[in-house]
């Protein structure tokens, strides 16, 4: 998959659910290398702003979209990463 | 003053937080927790989160890129 194909699929899943993509081009750029690099590196899409800890049950937390971004966007408008952001 | 600041390598905010200190002039020690899983627990334990960046700044710890409670705690 390349950047733009799981920028694609982020898009659909962020409006899916009311939220959007961060419109800073710059750092959306650079979670999308990220997630593109741990999935080759790890074999899935870890949020690239959280630690890997080789625990499956706290790593699996962390696959992108984490159990936390939900909760993030509410309480800061934006997800820890800044992949996702709440719509204005 | 001690400057340690947890990252991974592509996370945008410990860029953006590497950046902000150096142009402060300010040295630090930076744990890449994507390599030392042992760095990474350490923080987890320490913070009771998984997020990066951490900047530990003379053992107060900040989570995020905040600039206003890094300044504080660099007395700048």
């Amino acid at each position: 998959m390349n950047a733009e194909q799981l920028r694609a699929i982020l898009e659909r899943y962020a409006k899916s659910q009311g939220f959007q993509l961060n419109p800073d081009k710059k750092i959306l750029d650079l979670i999308i290398q990220g997630l593109l690099q741990n999935e080759q590196k790890f074999g899935l899409r870890y949020c690239p702003c959280r630690a890997i800890t080789s625990d499956p049950e706290q790593d699996k937390k962390i696959i992108c979209p984490c159990v936390y971004h939900k909760d993030e966007l509410k309480q800061m408008g934006h997800c820890h990463c800044g992949l996702f952001v709440a719509k204005k | 003053m001690r400057v340690k600041i947890y990252t991974t390598p592509v996370c945008p905010y410990c860029r953006m937080a590497k950046e902000f200190l150096t142009q402060r002039g300010v040295e630090f020690e930076e744990v890449n927790v994507q390599e030392n899983r042992g760095a990474a627990l350490e923080m987890i334990q320490k913070t009771g989160q998984n997020g990066v960046p951490v900047i530990e700044i003379n053992n107060k710890i900040i989570v995020g890129f905040n600039q206003e409670k890094i300044i504080e705690a660099l007395g700048l």
